[in-house]
């Protein structure tokens, strides 16, 4: 059974956060971190997919200097993340997704959601958002290239 | 319950692909596409399956290659649904499809296998040649939206 707005109102109260209905196929709900005040999340029902999205999580660099280092370092996260992607939008923003189809979404699917872009929100955010805007800014990945040993 | 090796052996015969289970946790099938074959891994993790062309294009050598690659990659992880393209270690592009391992059902089998090839096979040559053409330069944008079976 395709999951409807009512199903997801019922999944928000479960989950004990706040939201609103931005429109009819799209919810606004957010959560306090330690690295910025609050990460606001969108939940978009499409025809097939549900999308939560943090959008944007990090804006586009402003300088071109500032483009490759970022990109590298979210495709290396992409890897190493379960669920949840990075992705840039046609602004050229960093978007944190998850999606999911529809058709059966349960609650447990919801909640692993929601947890899935917490964590991963917090846990990446001061290093993309410092590649993107200081091009001195160094990812872990690059270190961990350096250590690279070939014989 | 989680998905084990010989589930996915029942799959692979209903799904009617060849296939080679390198031990109980890997299998390796082939698909050839309108434009060239690819090999897809799957492995069975803890708690998740994945499903990965690997690598789906090498390493580019150039740096103005590299992040156009990487942007036009982005992007289409934008517009892309339930696979993704990452890189690994060695700078290589995976696509790769991940699924929980706990009660993976026969259409999300089917689903995973049908998304890589989909995407695989649509977005193969442009990915190749922004990797190891300097002077190329990504399509424009386009609706790649996959409906799952």
């Amino acid at each position: 059974m395709t999951v409807t707005v009512e199903t997801l109102k019922s999944y928000f109260e479960e989950y004990g956060w706040t939201y609103e209905m931005v429109d009819d196929d799209h919810f606004l709900t957010g959560f306090s971190s330690e690295v910025v005040d609050t990460f606001a999340i969108y939940i978009t029902l499409a025809p097939n997919w549900v999308y939560f999205a943090i959008a944007p999580f990090v804006e586009a660099p402003k300088d071109p200097e500032c483009e490759l280092k970022p990109y590298g370092h979210l495709l290396r996260l992409c890897q190493q993340i379960n669920m949840a992607k990075f992705s840039v939008d046609s602004d050229g923003d960093v978007i944190l997704t998850v999606e999911l189809p529809r058709e059966n979404l349960d609650y447990s699917e919801f909640s692993d959601a929601l947890g899935a872009l917490s964590y991963y929100a917090d846990q990446t955010y001061e290093t993309v958002h410092a590649l993107a805007a200081d091009p001195n800014a160094v990812s872990a990945f690059e270190e961990e290239s350096d250590l690279d040993w070939g014989s | 319950m989680a998905v084990t090796a010989e589930t996915l052996e029942q799959y692979f015969e209903r799904y009617k692909w060849t296939y080679q289970r390198l031990d109980d946790t890997y299998f390796r099938t082939v698909f050839r596409g309108d434009i060239s074959s690819f090999t897809i891994q799957i492995r069975i993790a803890e708690d998740w399956v994945y499903f990965s062309i690997a690598p789906f294009v090498v390493t580019p050598q150039d740096a103005d290659c590299e992040r156009k690659l990487y942007k036009h990659l982005l992007k289409l992880n934008h517009e892309m649904n339930m696979a993704k393209f990452t890189v690994d270690s060695d700078g290589d592009v995976i696509l790769t499809v991940e699924l929980p391992s706990e009660n993976l059902d026969y259409s999300e089998f089917c689903d995973a296998l049908g998304a890589l090839a989909y995407y695989a096979d649509d977005n193969y040559a442009q990915v190749f040649v922004l990797a190891h053409v300097p002077e190329a330069h990504p399509r424009p944008e386009q609706d790649l939206d996959w409906e799952t079976g």
